[in-house]
């Protein structure tokens, strides 16, 4: 049997690999019970079928997949596809904004002294300690017909004389991007306290330009921390439907939406449900997958 | 991790005895009623109590499929009284949460008014007591109308909005609606004519004055605080709304409407069923039923309270719809498989 020294102790490979187990066996058992069964569950019930009166009905057969792609009652429609398309589009666009804003706050925020800046990160996160659901009927307040925003959008034509900010698309975003921000400042500020100014200075000697002394000096520095914010804002942003039946009038569906439905709403059509769920989950993995491949890397 | 799991089985640990000593407490003096939030009037609990000797203990829900979703995943062993919409009846039939009723032992079924019995929801009048009922159709504001003038087309038709309007967020209720908004009968499952429905609010739907879908009482907000014109909601929403703005009006369209009953029933595995029978017959006594509509603002299926309430009450046809009105709403029918139809079709109006 081969020994080996670890912090100045005479063990094996072995006995370290058991430890190490039972070290992890807590956490391990945490995700096997409350997220690998479950989701195998999900999985098996997403081949089965509606029973009557929202059964479920065993019988495994591939029909949720044929419904899924559009084939139902009414013949083939694009409408599923179509809620998956908007939801990946409202969370890409929510993303990309939060991504916007995050970073001069981060910035900004990371200027300040320790305690000054450690105040303002706390005033980011202040917001979330409220309800979400709570936040929204906030801004459906700030936003209607005869609150300020309103007024103030009707006076310089951007929107008609008998309409409001909400509800529509503007305050779904709005509502989407207040929610996600501080998740996505947080990592942010992270990798901006960690900077590593050297870099920068040395590209200024060598005579960079603004924009190449950031992108090099900067950006690259950042990606794990801009990685980290994404992921942070994508995944929750796409089976979130609260804010936009809230704020979006309740006129068009995501797949959260359609999820619920099948839950909770007249259908009872849990295997289809899970078969939805199936596809968020899917789609969050893959973004992830996608965002550790290019993380890794800088983008020099 | 371990310090977490630990907590966490404290939790649990404390969490199932507590539930034991509540089991324990609820020996037979109890009686557990599941009901809507702000569904009752709050001085009933004592009176119940001194009436029979029974302690009333009040379970609230917030919507329907939330009931249901803690009856089947926490059993009905902890309910005695479930008060359930007509629509849900058959199916908590089907999955065995709701049991039959001995009527002997509510004598005051006498009360009820015909019209809730023979119903579709219970066809046999073994499952369901009465507890409220009420209607659906438009609140809006502007010049009073004649209320059996009113069609649907003030809605659906783009050249007669005169403003914003919501429609309600539930499938099956807007459709139906849209149905008879069409000519077609309420509770069809028509394929056809579901599709004649799904494209006539589609069409309703590129209005520009059309501000979205929203539950009766965000649809009465709206019409409050003037952001719509007009919303499709509840009668007892609409009354509140016109005692805070009486320039409002409230009309069932001539196409029809439905109205809906909230009904009491039997949890299949009630602890203490003498004690639920006391509570139906409790609610269904005259001035209880009275005292019940007065205070909730909806019309009471109790045709012995009738006689008793006031006059003002009787005759608002906000909360008591005329004959006329009452001779064009349905029930809505359990849509049985057809379920999976109305879903479908929900799914393309939400979506187009």
């Amino acid at each position: 049997m081969q020994t080996e020294v670890f912090e100045g102790k005479l063990t094996t490979r072995k006995h370290m690999r058991h430890v190490g187990l039972a070290l992890t066996s807590p956490g391990m058992l945490w995700l096997l019970v409350f997220l690998l069964l479950p989701t195998l569950f999900l999985v098996v019930m997403a081949f089965a079928q509606r029973g009557s009166y929202g059964t479920i009905d065993w019988t495994f057969s591939l029909d949720n997949i044929k419904k899924l792609l559009g084939f139902s009652s009414f013949g083939w429609s694009a409408d599923n596809l179509v809620i998956i398309w908007r939801s990946l589009k409202i969370a890409v666009i929510t993303t990309v904004l939060c991504l916007l804003i995050g970073l001069p706050m981060a910035f900004w925020i990371g200027a300040h002294k320790k305690r000054t800046s450690t105040l303002l990160l706390a005033l980011v996160m202040v917001p979330s300690c409220t309800n979400l659901v709570i936040r929204t009927y906030a801004w459906m307040l700030l936003l209607g017909a005869q609150m300020p925003p309103s007024w103030l959008a009707r006076t310089l034509g951007i929107i008609g004389e008998m309409e409001s900010l909400y509800p529509g698309t503007f305050a779904v975003y709005i509502g989407m991007v207040s929610c996600m921000l501080p998740f996505a400042v947080l990592p942010l500020y992270t990798s901006v306290e960690r900077l590593d100014w050297g870099i920068v200075e040395a590209a200024r000697d060598l005579y960079a330009k603004p924009l190449r002394t950031f992108y090099h000096g900067i950006l690259s520095q950042m990606m794990p921390g801009i990685v980290a914010s994404v992921v942070l804002t994508l995944v929750p942003t796409l089976g979130m439907y609260v804010i936009s039946d809230l704020l979006g009038g309740a006129k068009f569906i995501l797949i959260g939406n359609l999820i619920q439905q099948q839950f909770f709403g007249t259908a009872l059509d849990w295997p289809f449900g899970a078969m939805l769920g199936i596809v968020l989950i899917v789609s969050s993995v893959l973004s992830l997958v996608v965002f550790k491949k290019t993380g890794g890397k800088s983008f020099v | 991790m371990k310090k977490i799991l630990l907590a966490f089985f404290l939790l649990t640990a404390l969490a199932l005895t507590a539930c034991n000593e509540e089991k324990k407490e609820q020996a037979p003096k109890t009686v557990t009623v599941m009901i809507y939030s702000e569904y009752i009037d709050p001085a009933m609990l004592d009176d119940f109590e001194k009436k029979t000797g029974f302690k009333l203990q009040l379970e609230l829900y917030e919507a329907q499929e939330e009931m249901i979703g803690k009856l089947q995943a926490a059993g009905t062993s902890q309910y005695d009284v479930i008060i359930a919409s007509d629509v849900v009846i058959q199916q908590m039939v089907h999955l065995g949460l709701i049991a039959n009723i001995d009527m002997e032992k509510v004598p005051n079924r006498k009360n009820i008014a015909p019209q809730f019995l023979n119903q579709a929801y219970d066809p046999t009048n073994s499952f369901t007591l009465p507890y409220l009922w009420g209607t659906t159709g438009i609140l809006f504001r502007g010049e009073k109308v004649d209320p059996d003038s009113v069609s649907y087309s003030m809605l659906f038709d783009s050249k007669k909005t005169k403003g914003n309007f919501s429609f309600l967020d539930e499938s099956r209720s807007m459709l139906s609606m849209a149905l008879m908004a069409k000519g077609f009968n309420a509770n069809s499952t028509d394929q056809k004519e579901i599709n004649k429905a799904v494209d006539y609010i589609l069409q309703a739907k590129k209005d520009k004055h059309f501000l979205g879908f929203d539950g009766s009482v965000g649809g009465k907000d709206k019409v409050l605080s003037n952001m719509d014109w007009a919303a499709i909601v509840f009668n007892g929403e609409a009354q509140a709304a016109i005692d805070e703005d009486s320039t409002l009006q409230f009309v069932i369209p001539m196409e029809g409407s439905f109205m809906w009953v909230d009904a009491m029933t039997l949890s299949s595995k009630s602890p203490n069923p003498e004690g639920a029978y006391a509570f139906m017959n409790y609610i269904l006594d005259a001035n209880i039923g009275a005292q019940l509509a007065k205070y909730i603002n909806y019309a009471t299926p109790n045709n012995a309270s009738l006689e008793v309430i006031d006059e003002e009450f009787k005759n608002n046809r906000v909360i008591n719809p005329t004959p006329q009105e009452i001779e064009r709403m349905v029930f809505l029918n359990d849509p049985g498989n057809a379920a999976k139809l109305f879903d479908e079709a929900w799914t393309i109006v939400k979506t187009r």
